[in-house]
């Protein structure tokens, strides 16, 4: 099972550090020998490792870059620790942090001491935005239905504030229209709700609902993207149909503060590459429903700005910004 | 029903490799051993064991606890017949004649026994789980906020049994386990509760306070008390683990009882094994023509309640497995794991999870074969072991929760959250508070909480959603019948003794 | 003696349910459809405030006839349980400085010969076997990151 494979795997990774370390430091040129570290805020198996050790494997299969790569776990305190970790080695390259929503949820609801600025952007690779959908057995087929409904409609979603509950809340702005949002723990227990009808609709990741809106169970009403998705190309946007309504969580990599302009064009060419690949595409964003959308680093942070000021505005609303 | 089985059988046959074959073995030795140890029972050997399953896919992982879980009903006799020193709760009544039967030269007769005993009982048990809990599982799509909430209040007045003998104090640790629970970000309000540093986001993580509270509390514990068994050197030979046919036809319907006994007040919430034994003792006795014999090596009042503490432990995974409803502070800490491991206790687990529900029943159904030939082969080794670590047992323990607590998150947060609730361990054990009702409390709470708070929205503010559909109303009234019997039952019962008296 | 840990048991109890509601405060106790984040932790410390309070009452009031049962038992070795919890604070606290497994292996070292009085030599291979058991089960078996 799992566990023996693994421990197989910790005696290669033991073996190659050794002749790792009995080589001679050969180029002085950066990474040099000691590789690039990538730090995951989560435990294994989570997203971020999950994405870190696809991206180091696929890295090393398609030989991107010589350098070792080697993905190290810092979890706790929803991404806190890696955090404060990736900042304790300011000025130095060799570090890439996995980076989602909690990146700027955590700092702006509890003190960390650090927010999004204090580190740089590398690049965004993939969005995971809410598709909105109603029981098959539902008599809204449409926007407009619910827009008409008499009233208030019980919507579920992931917990209050994150991107579930801010898509509600910018769509009941469009509509003029209130709406109870209640959080679940969970895409599971969001689409238990929905397919059993406790709720009038849900808001979802894509990915966790796409069997469901094959198979008829479930009906899908629109999605929050700029444009249709390759993965549900008969989904309407919010936006198309008239409620501009774009936001999305996001899937991205960041370095620590202050690197030099050579370690920022080193890592942020090796992404670009990496994001390129048929397996990239085959391997990880497929499977994981993840809709592409690559930003370089000047765009990912003109990005994360934006993101970070629709995220303060509306855990502001919520009041749930700290202290 | 041909389901559960063909279920069952392409699960165990995942098993089939020697790696997980070896690691049930091991459960199954270790639960022994830990179950014969005083003062280490079922929730100490599960707790303990945790940190272990971190690395692994939750087949492998949840099989690892209950065998364990098993092995310490195995385990806790061997001290009983041995020693007169009951290893935990569930083998007290086992060295009322057990250890009679040791003095009369008869302890390998009553190892040997107790051991097929323990075997057939915990057999019985997996057959009742196997055919009833995807029974009740069927349903489960149907339920939602308001159903779950009443589930877990039924699991939360569970605290009344486990209470003791004091209300109070049983009280006291229901509080305080609910208010751990409320620590950390809370998903319903998007409120991070009483997070006084980073490290509190997640919650105070719930194995770190298990492996302190029975692990680290429990070593402080016998370091005060200083306790030491006196383990003499018994001989057997392996002729005399085996009953002849005689002994087995006395022992044939006791065990048969027994099983049923276990079985069934197994599945019911808040009585565990340890009730299941007097129950199954007292009946044995009532039964028996010879009732003068009890207490002076009788085998049947050895053989039943030993069948029947196997038996519960199947039959508490019932509720467990099928409506997320622990039953006893072991299975507290299972539903834990359960949590643990990303998977959503109640009756949806036998749907959305049914390969780990099978795997986990297929690692136990092995784990009950290997422990009946480690258990009847292997009893010398077993007692040199617990002599050799009994001496050792404190620092042993303690650098395991030390270990483990560090592997939660590779942080030393954890290992300063075990060592502080070591301290209260301790604390509580001395000053005789229950930790069931804290471990419940801690688990449950917070499910109830915001299943509440679900309930409430969905009705947008109306509690009339508890009786809006008749399926959630014939919950919320069947819950709270429970409950009222529960709280009136003592009284009555004391009303109905003056009255006859 | 029993008695005295009660009482500091009861006074960290009632100490953590006052840190509670002093949080709690700005927590909203009501929300728009139900109630808010602060209405568990207040009511349940309240309550727990009470309880822990007549719990403490009935204890000062309690015959100290009680706690004088069972004399035959050794004394209690509270030296012993201070040096224990002593040696696991400084432990804990060194490994900060990076490894896990050497302080694991201090502290069963201390703890067998100083608090549970084995001779040295035999401490000296308990702790080495078990922190090598350790290190075999977590680091190897498991592959976990544990140094």
């Amino acid at each position: 099972m799992q566990v023996f494979t693994r421990s197989f795997k910790a005696m290669l990774t033991a073996a190659a550090l050794t002749a790792a370390a009995a080589m001679p430091a050969a180029a002085q040129e950066f990474p040099g020998g000691r590789g690039i570290e990538f730090v995951a805020g989560y435990g294994p198996g989570g997203g971020h490792d999950t994405m870190l050790r696809m991206m180091a494997k696929i890295i090393q299969s398609d030989k991107i870059v010589d350098a070792k790569i080697n993905v190290v776990n810092k979890p706790g305190g929803a991404g806190a620790t890696s955090l404060g970790y990736l900042n304790s080695h300011k000025g130095d390259g060799h570090y890439l942090m996995s980076a989602t929503s909690s990146f700027i949820t955590t700092p702006l609801t509890t003190d960390v001491g650090l927010n999004y600025k204090d580190f740089t952007p590398i690049a965004r690779l993939g969005i995971d935005p809410v598709i909105m959908v109603v029981s098959a057995k539902s008599p809204i087929q449409s926007l407009d239905d619910v827009k008409n409904a008499d009233g208030v409609l019980n919507i579920a979603g992931g917990g209050r504030g994150q991107i579930e509950n801010i898509v509600t809340i910018l769509l009941g702005d469009k509509m003029d229209k209130t709406f109870n949002f209640i959080p679940f723990q969970g895409d599971g227990e969001v689409s238990t709700a929905v397919l059993s009808g406790q709720v009038d609709a849900a808001m979802i990741n894509p990915g966790a609902i796409k069997e469901f809106i094959e198979a008829g169970r479930v009906r899908a009403i629109a999605i929050s993207t700029d444009e249709r998705t390759t993965m549900l190309p008969d989904v309407p946007t919010f936006k198309e149909s008239g409620f501009d309504v774009v936001a999305a969580v996001f899937r991205g990599v960041v370095a620590a503060k202050d690197i030099s302009e050579e370690e920022k064009s080193y890592l942020s060419n090796m992404v670009e590459k990496l994001q390129a690949t048929d397996a990239w595409k085959s391997q990880y964003l497929e499977p994981n429903g993840i809709v592409p959308g690559y930003l370089s680093p000047d765009d990912f942070g003109s990005y994360l700005e934006q993101t970070n000021e629709l995220y303060r505005s509306t855990l502001e609303r919520l009041n749930l910004l700290k202290g | 029903m041909l389901d559960s089985l063909s279920e069952l059988f392409s699960a165990m046959a995942q098993f089939a490799a020697p790696a997980n074959l070896v690691m049930i073995f091991a459960a199954g030795l270790i639960g022994t051993v830990v179950g014969a140890l005083p003062g280490l029972g079922p929730s100490a050997g599960i707790a303990l064991m945790m940190p272990l399953t971190f690395g692994m896919d939750p087949v492998a992982g949840l099989s690892l606890l209950t065998g364990v879980y098993m092995g310490t009903m195995y385990g806790g006799r061997l001290t009983s017949i041995l020693i007169n020193t009951p290893g935990d709760a569930p083998a007290i009544v086992t060295a009322i004649e057990g250890y009679p039967m040791m003095q009369q030269g008869k302890g390998g007769l009553a190892l040997g026994i107790s051991a097929i005993a323990s075997f057939i009982g915990g057999l019985f048990g997996l057959v009742v789980l196997v055919l009833f809990a995807p029974v009740i599982a069927e349903y489960a799509i149907f339920l939602g906020p308001p159903e779950y909430f009443m589930l877990m209040l039924l699991g939360l007045s569970m605290i009344i049994v486990l209470a003791g003998s004091d209300p109070i104090k049983a009280l006291i640790a229901t509080f305080f386990g609910i208010l751990i629970s409320t620590i950390g970000s809370d998903y319903v309000s998007g409120n991070a509760r009483f997070v006084i540093m980073p490290e509190l986001i997640d919650g105070v993580d719930f194995v770190a306070v298990i492996i302190g509270l029975y692990g680290i509390g429990e070593v402080l514990a016998g370091i005060e008390e200083r306790v030491r068994l006196e383990m003499g050197k018994p001989r057997f030979r392996f002729s005399e683990f085996v009953p002849n046919r005689g002994e087995l036809r006395q022992s044939a319907l006791p065990i048969l009882r027994g099983s049923t006994l276990g079985t069934m007040i197994g599945v019911l919430p808040g009585a565990g094994a340890t009730i299941a034994t007097f129950v199954s003792y007292i009946t044995e006795r009532k039964l028996s023509k010879t009732p003068e014999r009890f207490g002076k090596g009788a085998i049947e009042g050895l053989a039943s309640p030993e069948a029947a503490n196997n038996a519960a432990v199947p039959g508490s995974l019932i509720p467990l497995l099928a409506l997320g409803i622990p039953g006893s502070g072991g299975t507290a800490i299972m539903l834990g794991a359960l949590v643990m491991f990303g998977l959503n206790p109640g009756p949806m687990l036998m749907i959305q999870s049914a390969d780990i529900v099978w795997g986990t029943i297929a690692g136990l159904v092995i784990a009950n074969f290997f422990l009946l030939l480690s258990n009847i082969m292997l009893i010398p080794i077993f007692v040199n072991a617990l002599r050799i670590i009994q001496k050792h047992l404190s620092a042993i323990v303690l650098a395991f929760c030390l270990v483990g607590a560090f592997a939660i998150n590779y942080g030393l947060f954890e290992i300063w959250v075990t060592a502080i609730f070591g301290i209260i361990g301790y604390m509580m054990k001395r000053a005789d508070y229950p930790t069931g009702p804290f471990i419940l409390a801690l688990v449950l709470s917070p499910l109830a909480e915001n299943y509440l708070r679900q309930s409430i929205m969905l009705g947008q503010g109306d509690w009339g959603i508890f009786f809006a559909k008749p399926l959630t109303m014939s919950f919320t009234t069947l819950v709270l019948m429970v409950m009222a019997f529960g709280v009136i039952k003592a009284p009555l019962m004391a009303f109905w003794r003056r009255r006859r008296g | 003696m029993e008695k005295g840990i009660h009482l500091i048991f009861l006074g960290l109890l009632t100490a953590f349910a006052v840190s509670i509601l002093a949080g709690s405060q700005d927590l909203k106790f009501a929300d728009e459809y139900s109630f808010g984040p602060g209405f568990v932790p207040v009511v349940i410390a309240t309550l727990m405030l009470v309880c822990c309070v007549i719990q403490a009452i009935r204890l000062v009031r309690a015959t100290p006839a009680e706690a004088a049962e069972d004399r035959s038992k050794l004394p209690p070795n509270l030296a012993g349980l201070a040096l224990a919890i002593a040696i696991i604070g400084f432990g804990v606290a060194s490994m900060s400085l990076g490894s896990v497994f050497g302080p694991v292996a201090a502290i069963l070292l201390l703890i067998s010969w100083g608090v549970t009085r084995h001779p040295l030599p035999i401490s000296l291979f308990v702790s080495a076997s078990t922190t090598a058991l350790l290190y075999l089960i977590f680091s190897v078996w498991l592959g976990l990151p544990i140094t």
